[in-house]
Formats: structure tokens, sequence, C-alpha cells
């Protein structure tokens, strides 16, 4: 099959016209990613950052955790994640900086990059963690190096900040709707999303009203399927005295700089349906 | 590096490029093949540099070995002949045996401890990158030393030709006798515009097969096959053909890259792949897959083993046995063992039918050659042979047709992707004929390569490995 080609100035041409579409294609993403600003991650606030939703919070929350200032941070994985959603990762001075399936490590290097140097810390604004504990994180045989990105992201911004929230087709989505919940305006997004924090008592009755019941209305092989994939990882369970001494540590150093840490074990609702449910992404309620 | 990583797109290659012209312009002997080797060895050692050594101790070797080998119409005698092939037979073994070492030697200490509960430790033991095309390369040079293929041999040249970043990672596996004279004609070392506009359409094709259809496919694989469930039939199915779609499109999206790369500094790759999910014959798809290493097996296996030249017994075991090595050589588990012993078995009985003359309607011959080479990856990428029994058992439906289980990875919505994946790699142009197209309109090319490489570059974040990586 041959190939058919041009004479040298034409293919020139066709490499400088292909080069410079390709540039700028990619400056226009660019432009319009640090623009909308979906992850927080820069200081730029053109648009009301009510109107983000993270779903990539392994990508997110390493960025956000240095530009935004809020004076609630709740740590943990999962649970805390799926459990008190705050959509736009921070709001009203409340920031879920919780990651789907966290180790421990993530989470002191969230709680030691938004404390920031004693000299300099990040957020002076910090007045509080909210670090549910799950015996999970304790387990020695869970691998900690598991997530070379999120390492990397929390040990250096710099790092991947382009790629990640620029540069990025995941970015240029969550970009996009971002500016679709702005169509919407602020009437259209659902309650839970604007609400203040805590909700409020009437909003509380509607998500128990509509919050998937777990695992006692699952069918029988649905069941089966969630004990038989979600269970193997937990068994075998040894606790590691290291990260017992992350953790205290952690906690240490976050009192140390003035920052009460209110740590406690996830309530077993919570646990109940945040995996056990398999429909949706259930919240527990911080009251 | 990989070629789908921020450091090699905007910063290896540019730079590259960027030294490649200014060298070309500046009439120092040899100054651009150096540059272009002392980079390829910059690439090699990105991931590991205490592999690089290994690296060059290899070509050294061979290289210099290779100065004591001569092809036997040089030689007269027919004991200098003999002592010759000795040699020759050295040097393979010395490649095969640095290969074992690194590639099969936990594989051989884990099969004797099973079968034989002896207990050995298991050392650990980093497989050097590329190791298993550099070897098959480089004893492509000595072989064609013998058989008199190879015209010229100074070292700069061996150097490139094994050192050449384009094919150094996962192939196509090249030979001397085709690179060689490339290296060494008039035009070799400058930027020539045609090939350069040619080899950045290649790579950005090979770079969207690569990150837009293989990286996507991938979300449908590892919950079927890395889990311990028994998968439902739509489950096991579905995650197999997103396999089958994933390592056609990963691994012939980095061939086209590497095909590219190597153009766009003027070097012409042989193909690697020929749309081969539409063969229509297992012997047709083994002509379409993987076709360097299909040639390298056939030249330097299947008819050093005697090919077909001692009857049809023979001829069935020289393929079982050329399948069952190329199993192999994918990767130490015997699972990649199986599989190239069932394409073994698949080639006889095709071989088999062929001697029959029994026309099938094209539909029927494509459909009986598809199904089992997807069932056959089952082997391939499934972590245990009893995992994957279990996989294939339920796309036979032992675990009932429960039509209506998926996991949540593969849900009715998702589906849509693996159909496109098929829909492309069975009725859409592949690449080699996209490139005859008329591409005469300058910003008909400027604005298809823009769609390809902006979308694929917006999604090199977090870039997955290739499958054929660590081969």
């Amino acid at each position: 099959m041959s190939e058919r080609l041009k004479s040298p100035a034409a293919a020139g041409h066709r490499i400088r016209l292909a080069l410079a579409g390709v540039l700028l294609s990619l400056g226009l993403a660019a432009a319009f990613n640090y623009l909308v600003n979906p992850y927080g991650a820069w200081r730029i606030e053109l648009l009301n950052p009510l109107y983000r939703n993270i779903l990539e919070e392994r990508v997110a929350i390493p960025y956000m955790i240095r530009i935004a200032q809020p004076q609630t941070m709740l740590i943990g994985d999962s649970r805390v994640r799926w459990g008190m959603g705050i959509e736009q990762g921070e709001r009203y001075g409340v920031m879920n900086a919780a990651m789907l399936g966290a180790t421990l490590n993530e989470m002191a290097q969230v709680i030691k990059v938004a404390l920031g140097k004693p000299n300099a810390p990040n957020n002076p604004r910090l007045k509080r963690i909210v670090w549910e504990l799950d015996f999970f994180g304790f387990d020695e045989r869970l691998d900690e190096e598991r997530d070379a990105q999120t390492r990397s992201r929390l040990n250096s911004p710099w790092s991947g900040i382009f790629q990640d929230t620029l540069l990025n087709l995941g970015a240029l989505d969550a970009s996009q709707g971002v500016c679709g919940r702005l169509l919407g305006g602020l009437d259209e997004l659902p309650p839970e999303s604007v609400a203040a924090i805590p909700w409020g008592q009437e909003l509380i009755r509607h998500e128990f009203a509509n919050s998937p019941k777990g695992l006692i209305l699952e069918d029988k092989a649905s069941t089966k399927r969630e004990v038989e994939t979600f269970m193997p990882p937990y068994e075998h369970f040894r606790l590691s005295q290291s990260r017992i001494g992350l953790f205290s540590e952690s906690i240490a150093t976050a009192r140390r700089a003035g920052v009460e840490a209110i740590c406690g074990p996830t309530s077993t609702r919570s646990k109940q349906v945040t995996r056990i449910s398999s429909r949706a992404s259930p919240r527990w309620l911080l009251v | 590096m990989l070629f789908n990583s921020y450091p090699f797109v905007f910063g290896f290659l540019p730079l590259l490029i960027a030294g490649y012209a200014i060298l070309s312009a500046s009439r120092i002997k040899y100054a651009v093949p150096i540059f272009v080797v002392a980079a390829s060895l910059f690439f090699y050692g990105w991931w590991n540099w205490s592999y690089l050594l290994l690296f060059l101790c290899s070509i050294f070797f061979n290289f210099l070995w290779g100065k004591t080998l001569r092809p036997a119409a040089e030689i007269g005698s027919e004991s200098g002949v003999k002592a010759d092939r000795r040699m020759l037979a050295i040097g393979i073994a010395v490649n095969l045996a640095l290969l074992g070492y690194f590639k099969y030697r936990n594989f051989f200490i884990d099969s004797v401890d099973v079968a034989l509960g002896v207990h050995w430790p298991l050392p650990p033991i980093v497989l050097p990158l590329a190791i298993s095309f550099f070897t098959f390369e480089q004893i492509t040079y000595l072989v064609g030393l013998c058989r008199g293929e190879v015209k010229g041999r100074d070292f700069l040249s061996y150097l490139l030709f094994i050192a050449f970043f384009p094919h150094l990672i996962a192939g196509p596996i090249v030979r001397y006798k085709d690179i060689y004279p490339q290296f060494n004609r008039d035009s070799r070392f400058k930027l020539n515009p045609e090939n350069f506009a040619a080899g950045l359409m290649i790579f950005a094709i090979g770079l969207f097969k690569k990150v837009i259809i293989a990286d996507t496919l991938r979300d449908y694989v590892g919950p079927v096959f890395d889990t311990r469930l028994a998968p439902s039939l739509i489950d096991a199915w579905g995650a197999t053909l997103a396999f089958a779609l994933q390592i056609y499109f990963d691994f012939s999206g980095y061939s086209d890259m590497a095909i590219g790369l190597a153009r766009m500094f003027n070097v012409q790759f042989p193909e690697n792949f020929d749309s081969p999910y539409k063969a229509e014959s297992v012997i047709e798809f083994w002509r379409r897959w993987h076709i360097t290493l299909s040639f390298f097996l056939r030249d330097y296996l299947y008819i050093p083993l005697g090919g077909n030249r001692k009857g049809e017994a023979r001829r069935n075991l020289n393929l079982f046995i050329t399948m069952l090595l190329g199993g192999l050589w994918h990767g130490a588990n015997w699972t990649f063992v199986m599989w190239g012993a069932l394409h073994g078995i698949y080639l006889t009985v095709n071989h088999a039918w062929r001697r029959l003359k029994i026309d099938l309607p094209r539909g029927v011959a494509w459909a009986i050659t598809f199904v089992p080479v997807v069932m056959a990856w089952v082997l391939f990428r499934a972590q245990t042979f009893a995992r994957a029994l279990q996989i294939l058992g339920a796309m036979i439906a032992s675990n009932g047709l429960n039509l209506h289980e998926m996991t949540d990875s593969l849900g009715h919505h998702k589906w849509w992707r693996i159909v496109i994946g098929l829909a492309i790699a069975l009725l859409a142009p592949n690449r080699q004929q996209i490139m005859a197209w008329n591409w005469d309109n300058d910003y008909l090319y400027a604005a298809v390569f823009t769609a390809l490489a902006g979308v694929s570059l917006l999604r090199l974040a977090n870039p997955p490995a290739f499958i054929y990586f660590q081969f």
C-alpha cells in the first residue's frame, strides 16, 4: 500500500499547519480549564465554585487543599467521601478531603499539606480536622505505595498540575460539567448541593426518605456478589504499629499547630450504606 | 519513557528533532548517528539506568561475536562451515541464556517447586526492559551473518540498529539487513519533510488507538479477570471481548507510533499489524497479527525445525512447538504456554481443514476464526490457569445464562464502547489503508492530525503501560 507523499515544500506547509492546529487546540483547552477551574486547583474564581462537582477526588483534593481555606476538614476514605458528600470539595468553610481507598499515609499527608510549615501555614483559617478512622487503614498488608500519582501530587503540586488540571480531557469534561450546571443556574442544583453544612433537619428527613436501604433490600445474588467482592480485603487483618505511630504523630502535629483534631470510628451505619448498598452513593450525615 | 507520556511528547521528541536538525546541518561526520544513539540510550535508561550496562554488554558481545561469523560461501571448507555454525550456536545460546536468566529463572524455579515441592527461594529479579525484543533482533543479526544477508557491519550502524529508540521497547522486531541500508543511503540523517509529515500522521493515529480506544477498554477487563468472582456469561464475554480489543489497539497503536517515529527520521519499519480480526482463518490471523514476530518464529524456529519439509505429522509438530515457544516468549507463565499451545492446535486443525478443500461462506469462516481467537485471549490475560478455566467456563454458560447479571464495571450503558471498538477493528480501514488515501489537501491533513493528536494529548495523564511493555 503506497502512501501519497507531497513535495518537500508542501509537506513543510502541512507540518506547520498541523503543529499549529495541535498547539492551538491544546492552548484553548488549557485556557478553558484554567478559567473554569473545575478542580479548584488554581486561585482563579471566575465562576461560582458552587457549580463544581468533584468526581475525581484523587486528582482534585491534593491540589485543592493548597488553595481552599476551609475551617473544617474531613479526612477519611470512601465512607467519609460518600458519607458526607460535598460535591464542590469545599463549601461554606467545610472541606471533604477524603479519598476513595485512602491509605493512612495519604491521609496523614493530606493533613501535613493542609497544615503547611509552622511558620508558613497553607491554611491559617483551619480550625478543626475531623478524622473518621477505619480499621482497614491500619492493616499491615495494605499497600501504601499503590497510588504513586496521588503520592506525587501530595508531595509536590508542580509535578503534575498542568497535565492533571489543564491539559487533560477529564478536566475538560469536568469544566464542561461546571458550565452545564452554570447554565442551569443555582435553582437547578439539588438541595443537598447547596445546603448549609451540617444539614438542617428537613433535608436530613428528605435524604433518609430517599436513601437506598442497603443490603437488606438487595436480591440474594447481588448480596452474595457484594460479600464475595468486598469481604476478601478485610480478611486476615494485621494491626500495624507503625501506622498507629503515624496516626498519633499526625494528630499531635495538628494539635501543636493549634488545630482541633476530632477522631472517631466511622459509624456502623455509614459502613453499611457505603459499599454494601450498591446502587448509589449514599450519605451519612454530619450533625 | 513511554511514547504516550508528557516527557516523551513534550520533552524528548522535540529535543531530539531539534538536535537532529541542527547536527544534520553541521556537517560533522557521524554527529547525527552518535546523537541518535545517545538519545536512544537515554530513552532506554529512563526507567532503570542499571540495566543500560547489561544492554550495552549484550550489544558489544553480539557485535564482537559476529566478527567470528561468515557466510558459508566465503568459508569454503565443510569443516570451516561446521566450526562457524558452532560459533553461531554458542552466540545464540548466550543470548538465550541471558533471556532465560532474567525472564524465566523464577518461572523455572516456581514450576519445579510446584512439581517437586523443593521450596527453593524465589530471588527478586527485575526484567530488563525489552530484553525479549533486543535478544531476538541480535539473533537475527548473528544468523544473518551466517546466511550472507548482512552486507555491512560497522559498529555505529549496529549500535543504531539495536538501540534506535522507536523499536527498542516493544518492536516491531526489525532485522539488520532491512535497517542497515537505510542508515547508509544518501539521504540519511537529514530531516525529510515528506517523511516527517507521514511519520507525524502515523504517530498520531497510533497515539489515538492507544490512549483513546485501548485505554478506555481497560476498565472493563480487570474487574472480571482480576477477581475471584465467578463471572456471568455476559461479564465473561464482555471482558474477554474488551481485552481482545484492548490488546489489539494497544499493541497495534504502539507499533504505529514506533513506525511513525522511525519514519520521521527517514527509517521505514516493517508493518506489524494488518487488521488481524478481519482474518478468515487462523493461518491468516497469524499473517496479520504481530507480523514481525510471526516472521521471526517462522524463519528462525519453524523452518530450522524442518518446517513442512518432513511430512505432515512433522509439520504439525513443528507448528505446535513454534507456537508453544511463541507463547512462552510472551511471558513466564503457564497461561502463556497454554495460549501458544492452543494456537498451535488451531493452526494444525486449520491445515487439516485446508486439505479437505471445503469452501465456507466468508461470514462463517470469519466467525469460526474470530471466536476461538477471542477465547484464547482468556488464557493470555488470566493470572492463573484456574481463573482462565473459570472464565472460559462462564463463556459457555457453565454458570448459567444469567443474562441480567452484570458487574458495575460492565453495565448495559458501557457496551457501546466495545461495540465501537469492534466496529473499528472489523469494518474500518486500517492505518496503512488510511495513509494510502488522498491527503493532498493540507487543511484536511492538519484538521485530522489536530483532532487525533489534540484529543490524545489531552488524555496522556497517568498513562498505563503498554501490555507488551515488558515482554
